[in-house]
């Protein structure tokens, strides 16, 4: 996907945007846990820099924004408490409690260290050193 | 993105948006476009200072969803998005998202993967994402 984002940017274009992915030095059986806890789309160790380094980029800046997304996800479950009542009506007890419980578990994973989110900015530079994209 | 994923966000994205999903995301995220990350007003802008649009500027919005944060990006700049996801139940909100007095009037949303985008090379002048790349 970083390699088609490359592909149709022209040169000097600028690829930004958040990435929720884990953080450096976790165990095997940590990347298990947050795989389990964190979105669908967070499935290994990979450094998003890095990943997007492999694909040409040049990174700009990555910085970090979890305080912000541990906020975010402690306001949904905030939401979803107050209008309890109502979700319950709509989505039935147990597709309540999957999703509260999910909602949860992500907030236990950020606070555990085990998710982390970036915003990264990347750019399609033109110069070449050695022969190597940037 | 697995196949199951991807049921995931064609479920998702197929069934209508109740009042209170729609209070939920509002009271968690400050805006209420049907989203399925974790967003807010505040991040979207810091995403469009990064990228800081100017005339005649196209931007690739991936991973839209419903048109977010495309759509932010579009209205508060001026500059042409295109949105692109593969949920095709979501593009049609995304295109009335970018229906919008302040948005310039040739943004679209088109229906395809990240891994096969379908574009030219260098077409853009930035692309933009929100947990996509997890």
């Amino acid at each position: 996907m970083l390699r088609e984002c490359f592909r149709v940017l022209r040169p000097a274009g600028r690829l930004t945007g958040y990435v929720i992915h884990t953080p450096p030095g976790l165990t095997a059986d940590e990347e298990a846990r947050a795989a389990e806890l964190g979105p669908a789309q967070v499935t290994g160790p990979a450094d998003p820099c890095t990943l997007a380094r492999q694909a040409g980029f040049l990174v700009e800046e990555a910085e970090g924004v979890t305080s912000d997304f541990l906020a975010t996800c402690r306001a949904f479950l905030a939401a979803r408490r107050e209008l309890e009542e109502d979700l319950r009506r709509e989505e039935g007890d147990a597709a309540y409690e999957e999703e509260q419980a999910a909602k949860e578990g992500m907030v236990q994973g950020i606070k555990s260290n085990l998710l982390v989110r970036s915003l990264i900015t990347c750019t399609k530079a033109t110069c070449r050193v050695r022969g190597v994209a940037r | 993105m697995t196949r199951d994923d991807r049921e995931f966000f064609r479920e998702r994205y197929q069934s209508d948006r109740s009042t209170v999903a729609r209070r939920i995301e509002q009271l968690a995220l400050g805006h209420e476009v049907g989203v399925n990350g974790y967003t807010t007003v505040a991040e979207a802008q810091k995403l469009t200072d990064r990228l800081n649009p100017t005339d005649g500027h196209v931007l690739l919005d991936l991973g839209t969803g419903r048109g977010w944060p495309g759509s932010h990006i579009a209205r508060v700049t001026g500059c042409r998005v295109i949105a692109c996801d593969t949920p095709r139940e979501a593009l049609s909100e995304a295109r009335c998202t970018l229906n919008h007095p302040d948005a310039h009037p040739t943004c679209g949303a088109v229906g395809a993967s990240g891994l096969a985008l379908p574009f030219p090379d260098g077409t853009f002048d930035s692309v933009s994402h929100a947990d996509v790349f997890c």
